[in-house]
């Protein structure tokens, strides 16, 4: 239970980033990305994705930060910070339930999920005890208030959650990140279009067929909230703008509308299995500020530990004690000013990461919106099915309704669509196909090598459709091993032989392999992890490859890889290989 | 030096070398040696094995096994290799060195005879045999053992 979902989605939001006041200034010189435009004008503020400048002669300009010059963007970040940090606290406001003002700015092309009425949450009581205070939040979750975990911690922490030091942070100049979010965004909401518009095709999808009918119930009454739940987080995650709004009205806006869909869910769940979240904890008192709560029925797992929750007393509330924890880090980090500089570096890395969440994106929203436009051009349940099976192919045989001997002790009955009983089996290719997959290559895939730049992130790329991202990276036996996770032998690899001569290095040195190098490439691997074996493809000449080396220090090789392979799969970025002989 | 993967209960897969000239003479005085041998049903363990001193029966044969931490042979591919050198073979999986042999007779002439000549390289699948015993029910067809490459360095 209290690992709900949007419980976590709320702490998530304390993870921002940092700010650097500079002294003010009056009017600054302003660049653009070619350094052919410059501009002096003075620094007024942000509108979306523009910076706003007022010139020497009174006139207003908006310039996209995108093509600002690094230095400009630098400017105008830090310019921007002080601004906010100079600002304080906004007013704060209880009112539940207000309208999701980033809805408005979004066009949809179909009716949100209506909010179901909820009341407003009651006020969280002070000096309960840890069973009183489980019992008020059941109540509130139940009720639609989902916001509860925020007001059971008592207001000093929710005021150090809340600390303008922390939101204002927020860098509105990691366009990487926007840009992403541009990317996926449209694509998500086209996601739940489907879902609304499309609901009776949905539930008369093939797929939904293979819902055993002792479920079919509780997914057609679950369906509207689930879908509600889905809107309103795809909702939240894409109008967390920290800028305009503290976390506490974040919280307030969308936990009761989350909530709202999710106390109807509760209620298509059978009621004794809501109960038993709630009801079957036990209370061990530590001392009296500490408390133990944990199910009635926990069962030690195979590690020795039993699902637990710790509990303190702070201020007459009892309240997580991670949640405690996590708080207790942040004031001291605020307080020692470390908190800045830990977070400027977390940004650099979470922009980092963007960049390469960004690239793969750019290689799957294309196909992603295809599917979906058909999806959504389906009039008839055969159109929809159609339109649904190349989703199909690429779901992982795991996703299965199989159900064998081996796994289940009853073997599962389905009541087939003419009323007889029979028994199916409902395994999909347990051998998934490596061909070719449908659809143009990944952006940046070519086998000429003449324009190839890699980029300067951890190498990253597609294996026949499926995103991966290079994890481990080892030199060993003159075989350089990149696989996508660590310690696993069945991991997903791209394994390049190299046919070195004995005590040859190669530190320094680099590799251009294209189709027409022919024989005495490289051997090229490429593993598929594919659930219970891998298999295994083999290029032996027809690929393109760059392959560069640094030069050996502390153990590692420093490298850079471009891989383009005829099955229209894709490796690009850095590796540092750790060296095992 | 190979590449190589496979599967299959009942299923003799083996890398070996045999004397191109028998000057020696008959199996296994001239010698023969396996780079890597592998019973189907024992799918992590791969055996490497000198055959030689004199005609059979009288002949005699020395070797180790190696055996994968976890997994089986079959899940990846894997290099074989032997590095010989006068008197000396060694053995390696993944260029791990996991034997070495140096003692070896033939009846027909001094140390370092028989491996002092020509061999060649034979890359088989197998079905059967006194090695594993027959195929039965279990074993499944098509089987294979894939093999990316073999290099031989002078």
């Amino acid at each position: 239970m209290f690992r709900f979902p949007i419980y976590a989605a709320f702490f998530v939001s304390f993870s921002l980033n940092a700010i650097l006041s500079t002294p003010p200034a009056t009017a600054e010189t302003w660049t653009d990305l070619t350094g052919k435009f410059s501009v002096d004008a003075k620094f007024t503020g942000v509108e979306g994705k523009n910076i706003v400048l007022v010139k020497q002669d009174g006139s207003r300009v908006s310039v996209p930060i995108a093509k600002l010059s690094p230095e400009s963007r630098a400017q105008a970040k830090s310019l921007y910070q002080q601004m906010m940090a100079g600002k304080g606290d906004t007013p704060q406001n209880d009112a539940a339930n207000k309208p999701s003002t980033s809805a408005s700015s979004r066009s949809l092309g179909f009716a949100p999920p209506q909010v179901p009425a909820t009341a407003p949450m009651q006020e969280f009581p002070d000096n309960l005890s840890v069973k009183e205070t489980i019992d008020f939040v059941e109540k509130q979750v139940k009720a639609g208030h989902p916001e509860v975990f925020w007001y059971m911690m008592p207001q000093e922490m929710r005021d150090t959650f809340n600390n303008p030091r922390l939101r204002n942070a927020v860098n509105p100049f990691v366009d990487q990140q926007s840009q992403t979010k541009d990317q996926f965004e449209p694509l998500v909401f086209k996601f739940v279009e489907v879902l609304v518009t499309k609901k009776q095709f949905v539930l008369g999808s093939e797929w939904m067929q293979q819902i055993p009918t002792e479920f079919a119930t509780a997914v057609n009454q679950g369906y509207d909230p689930v879908v509600g739940i889905v809107y309103e987080l795809a909702d939240l995650g894409f109008s967390v703008d920290l800028q305009e709004r503290s976390i506490k009205e974040i919280i307030d806006t969308h936990g009761p509308r989350i909530g709202a869909h999710l106390s109807v869910l509760l209620t298509t769940l059978p009621a004794e299995k809501v109960d038993s979240i709630f009801h079957d904890l036990t209370v061990e008192m530590v001392d009296e500020t500490h408390a133990v709560v944990r199910p009635a029925t926990a069962e030690e797992d195979v590690s020795g530990m039993s699902q637990q929750t710790e509990m303190v007393l702070v201020s007459g509330r009892w309240v997580f004690k991670s949640v405690f924890d996590a708080w207790k880090e942040l004031e001291e980090k605020l307080e020692s000013g470390s908190f800045e500089k830990e977070m400027q570096e977390k940004q650099t890395l979470a922009s980092e990461q963007a960049q390469q969440t960004q690239m793969m994106a750019g290689m799957m929203t294309a196909t992603a919106k295809g599917l979906l436009d058909s999806l959504l051009a389906a009039e008839t349940q055969t159109e929809f099915d159609d339109a649904l099976r190349p989703l199909a192919a690429m779901i992982p045989p795991s996703i299965s309704f199989s159900q064998n001997a081996e796994e289940s002790d009853t073997p599962m009955n389905f009541d087939m669509a003419d009323g007889q009983q029979d028994t199916v089996e409902m395994t999909m290719d347990s051998e998934p196909s490596y061909d070719i997959p449908d659809g143009p290559a990944p952006e940046g895939w070519s086998m000429d090598l003449s324009n190839v730049e890699i980029p300067q992130t951890p190498a990253s790329g597609v294996f026949a459709g499926e995103l991966i991202t290079i994890a481990e990276a080892r030199f060993e036996n003159r075989i350089l091993h990149l696989q996508d996770q660590k310690d696993q032998f069945d991991a997903n690899a791209l394994i390049v032989f190299l046919f070195l001569d004995e005590g040859e290095s190669v530190a320094g040195k680099s590799f251009d392999i294209t189709p027409a190098t022919g024989f005495g490439s490289p051997h090229v691997h490429q593993r598929f992890n594919t659930g219970n074996n891998s298999k295994t493809e083999m290029f032996m000449d027809e690929y393109a490859m760059r392959l560069e080396f640094g030069q050996t220090s502390n153990g590692t090789l420093p490298g850079k890889i471009y891989v383009c392979l005829p099955n229209k799969s894709m490796l690009r970025g850095t590796f540092e290989a750790t060296i095992e002989q | 030096m190979s590449e190589t993967r496979w599967y299959e209960l009942r299923i003799w897969s083996a890398i070996w070398m045999l004397p191109t000239d028998e000057k020696y003479g008959g199996w296994a005085a001239s010698g023969e040696i396996d780079i890597m041998e592998m019973k189907g049903q024992e799918p992590n363990i791969v055996l490497g094995t000198l055959h030689y001193g004199d005609n059979w029966p009288r002949n005699a044969y020395s070797g180790d096994q190696y055996k994968l931490e976890e997994g089986s042979f079959a899940d990846d591919f894997h290099v074989f290799s032997i590095v010989w050198k006068p008197g000396k073979i060694d053995w390696l999986i993944d260029g791990k060195r996991y034997q070495t042999q140096t003692k070896w007779s033939t009846s027909g002439a001094d140390f370092p005879a028989p491996f002092d000549q020509e061999f060649h390289l034979l890359l088989t699948v197998a079905v059967g045999g006194n090695f594993l015993g027959s195929p039965d029910a279990t074993t499944e067809f098509p089987c294979q053992m894939q093999v990316d490459y073999v290099r031989v360095y002078q």
